[in-house]
């Protein structure tokens, strides 16, 4: 049974095989996702059915009015992240280097990590009145502690020997942070990047929350209250889409940058067709 | 092969999901769970729990309080809720979208106006042409206000700013703190900042639409269908808790601050009685289809429903027929 | 006064209230050009004496002096080979090579010129575009040491270098560490008995527990040495003191 497969296998062209597994599964949940609505299965006014959806997703787009929601969103979404990570990769990787700084600075993190964005609104208001500043402090916060602690790891997870070489090989304290720390975090700074922008998009409604005027979010909470819930979903699939592209334009440059990290592709654990996925 | 193994997994993960979120006939146990919002106008609700009225009128009634109007119509379609009590724009809007529900009855009218701060000494709606209201956009508070500024001559979309926020609080805080100029909110907030020395009332919507609804009470179709007699008893109940209520407004604010934890009962006293608002039950002739109308020019719903989809009088006609 | 010297160096650390002694004053000196291979059981402190030379460590008491001036912390004149090559990933092996020139703040042609002159020394040219993960763990080392030897050291240190390479390329590795580093003055750490005579100049004996100097051989014949009846036997000599070492350490009560 299985030398007929790996015959039939081998007998499909290989471009075929990889692009049926990668949709197949998104496949059967958009049918499902059609079905069940239609069917009765599932409350049409919960989950309308995805053409439904997808008509007025066209809708508001050809109407101009998605893009004005996208763009005020993505707008908030990269400069709060870009705010964050200002801030959050310098402080990490100096926590990392100083044990102390680490030491004096954990409890406070701790406290306010858990915090979740919309925990924030209230001060946010207070602080920053109305408008995008309360917005953008939001998502700013919802990322700053997670870029944090992901740069605090990753930074003293930095290879000790690494930096012992350098030192050996004449290295001040300040060139061996430049020379080795810096490009040996590279790899997970931009892991953290991938990880900081979906958090982003997540905070995206809460943010919203506080008095703007246009946003994906804002659009999505008129939606609910308006009980529109196709357009709830027009909304959750943007935001999907837009963080799977910026998602996937971050990996392309991690694959760029990151040419030399050997990692499980290279070992020959996996046959390399597996893994052209 | 592989297909179908790989549908069927997956068809079988999202079957206990369907059967949750479906609206498959569930045979309903357990009390009568009706929602209720966190606010004055439940006062009746708060009353007939209270007093134990439901118990009394022979039915097994659970009141739940939701900070939130959508989790009601969403729990009500999840069958978590028989019956609920949200403002009249949440339930015209969730009929609109076809939610098998219909308004039975309502709790009160009036306690929606603007309020403004003292110093910035407006007089009336026209002062406002140029500044910043905050509001809820698509609630009561919204629809309200774009009315009563087209009837004061102004154009919503043109003349003021309209700062949309979530909380009826945080709109006050934004007022307090001069984010905003005015906004549209309800009682206790407005009565409450007057008490406090800044703020002011510029004006009741009643104004421009006498005794105006505010709160109604919703009943799923499901339920009206298969449990008529228990319908019956709790707007009984209901009637019976306006009128005391009405007779009892120190009693009452009593209870809604045990209730609600906010405020205090001098304060709900006040603003539980005209002209700030009045309890009430009986449905008026063609009002609901006038806040609809309002609705749909404001461009909130597609549609204003027919007057049979949104109202169903009859199991209140009955009890009103029964009484003197 | 010679070279490299190590006068009454003795190093302590102190673990979770009890006192280690890893070195008890130990005298060591080195003449230019040696090639010194420190030999002893495991936790005689000849990793830590290395440390301390590279300036990686501190002593405790007594004092390391280079060319008659005091050693202290970490220099390019004093460059490391560990047991890995720990060569930087991010970096091509004629970009690692030139590292340490770059520091220095050489000019990118001539440091990159020097680089691929150190790695044609070694037989690299062709894998100077490669990365380290490109590379075999042998031909890393041989990189690792084109990369300090490029900087001209005063002293290099190795800290078993080929304990992690295989037996075969282990004897063709020490013969090439022997021919780029002649003239140079090394200091060699292993724990193979063997390897330790088929380098050295002088050989030191370590004992463990405190670690101090407890026999110096000097060494006959051009090393790289081949495998006579002679290095035998003495192979074995050396292995029976180790062990009688090692008998007497773990029956003498521990010092604290």
């Amino acid at each position: 049974m299985s030398l007929e497969r790996t015959a039939a296998a081998s007998r499909r062209p290989a471009r075929f095989t990889f692009r049926w597994r990668r949709w197949v599964l998104l496949l059967a949940l958009a049918t499902v996702w059609e079905a069940a609505p239609r069917l009765g299965l599932l409350d049409p006014l919960l989950l309308p059915p995805l053409t439904r959806v997808l008509a007025r997703g066209w809708e508001l787009l050809a109407g101009g009015r998605l893009l004005g929601d996208l763009a005020a969103s993505a707008w908030r979404v990269l400069a709060g992240f870009a705010a964050a990570a200002l801030l959050a990769i310098p402080l990490g990787i100096a926590l990392g280097l100083y044990p102390a700084l680490e030491q004096l600075s954990a409890s406070l993190v701790s406290l306010l990590r858990p915090l979740s964005p919309p925990a924030w609104i209230p001060l946010a208001i207070l602080w920053f009145g109305i408008g995008d500043a309360p917005a953008l402090f939001i998502i700013f916060v919802g990322t700053f502690f997670s870029l944090l602690v992901g740069t605090l790891s990753a930074t003293k997870a930095v290879d000790a020997q690494l930096v012992k070489a350098a030192l050996t090989l004449g290295a001040s304290r300040w060139q061996a942070v430049q020379r080795v720390v810096l490009p040996s975090l590279v790899p997970d700074l931009l892991t953290q990047t991938r990880i900081g922008l979906g958090l982003a998009w997540m905070c995206v409604i809460a943010a919203e929350m506080v008095a703007v005027r246009r946003g994906i979010g804002f659009m999505m909470i008129e939606a609910r209250n308006l009980f529109r819930t196709e357009d709830v979903l027009v909304g959750m699939v943007t935001i999907g889409l837009v963080g799977l592209a910026m998602d996937g334009f971050l990996v392309r440059l991690e694959g760029r940058l990151c040419r030399w990290r050997a990692g499980l592709r290279a070992s020959r654990l996996y046959a390399p067709e597996e893994l052209q996925a | 092969m592989r297909l179908s193994r790989r549908k069927l997994l997956i068809a079988l993960a999202l079957a206990p999901v369907a059967t949750h979120l479906g609206c498959v006939a569930r045979s309903r146990s357990g009390p009568i769970a009706i929602g209720v919002r966190t606010s004055n106008c439940q006062a009746p609700f708060f009353v007939a729990d209270r007093q134990g009225l439901y118990a009394r009128a022979g039915v097994d009634v659970a009141v739940r309080l939701v900070p939130n109007n959508t989790e009601i119509i969403e729990a009500m379609q999840r069958g978590d809720l028989q019956m609920g009590s949200v403002p009249i724009t949440t339930a015209i809007a969730a009929i609109a979208r076809g939610a098998p529900l219909h308004i039975v009855a309502i709790t009160g009218r009036g306690s929606d106006g603007l309020l403004v701060r003292r110093e910035d000494g407006l007089t009336d709606l026209a002062g406002l042409k140029g500044r910043t209201i905050a509001t809820i956009r698509a609630s009561i508070l919204d629809v309200l206000l774009y009315d009563a500024l087209l009837q004061a001559g102004l154009d919503p979309e043109a003349d003021v700013e309209m700062v949309y926020m979530n909380n009826l609080g945080d709109m006050i805080s934004a007022l307090k703190t001069g984010q905003v100029e005015a906004t549209s909110n309800t009682e206790p907030f407005m009565t409450d900042a007057e008490r406090q020395g800044w703020g002011q009332i510029l004006t009741y919507y009643t104004a421009n639409w006498p005794d105006h609804p505010c709160c109604v009470v919703l009943a799923g179709d499901a339920f009206a269908r298969q449990e008529q007699q228990a319908l019956q008893a709790i707007l009984a109940t209901h009637c019976d808790a306006v009128a005391w209520a009405n007779e009892h407004p120190r009693e009452t604010a009593e209870i809604v601050v045990d209730y609600l934890q906010a405020f205090d009962p001098d304060l709900v006293a006040d603003t539980l009685v005209p002209p700030k608002m009045r309890l009430d039950y009986r449905l008026l002739e063609g009002e609901v289809e006038r806040m609809a109308g309002l609705m749909e020019a404001q461009g909130l719903i597609e549609q204003a429903p027919a007057s049979a989809r949104l109202v169903d009088e009859g199991p209140l006609q009955e009890i009103l027929r029964e009484r003197p | 006064m010679s070279f490299l010297s190590l006068v009454d160096v003795s190093k302590r650390y102190r673990t979770n209230g009890s006192e280690l002694v890893a070195l008890e004053g130990l005298n060591l000196a080195v003449e230019e050009s040696e090639f010194v291979v420190l030999l002893g059981p495991s936790g005689c402190g000849k990793s830590t004496l290395l440390q301390i030379v590279a300036g990686l460590e501190q002593v405790s008491s007594g004092q390391v002096t280079l060319r008659g001036r005091p050693v202290t912390g970490w220099g390019s004149e004093r460059t490391c080979i560990f047991q890995r090559a720990h060569l930087f990933p991010w970096l091509t092996a004629l970009e690692n090579v030139a590292f340490g020139l770059r520091l220095t703040g050489h000019p990118k042609g001539e440091r990159l010129r020097l680089a691929r002159a150190s790695l044609a020394r070694m037989g690299l040219d062709a894998a100077s575009a490669l990365y380290p993960h490109e590379l075999s763990g042998g031909m890393q080392q041989r990189v690792a040491l084109a990369r300090a030897l490029v900087l001209d050291p005063a002293v290099l240190l190795m800290d078993e270098p080929l304990a992690s390479v295989d037996a075969l390329l282990r004897s063709r590795l020490q013969r090439e560490i022997r021919a780029s580093c002649r003239g140079k003055t090394v200091l060699f750490v292993t724990h193979s008995i063997r390897e330790a005579l088929v380098l050295a100049d002088r050989l030191v004996i370590l004992s463990a527990r405190p670690g101090r100097v407890r026999h110096e051989l000097r060494l006959g014949g051009e090393a790289p040495r081949s495998l006579s009846s002679s290095l035998i036997a003495l192979e074995e000599q050396i292995e029976r003191e180790l062990l009688e070492d090692a008998a007497e350490t773990t029956m003498a009560p521990q010092s604290v």
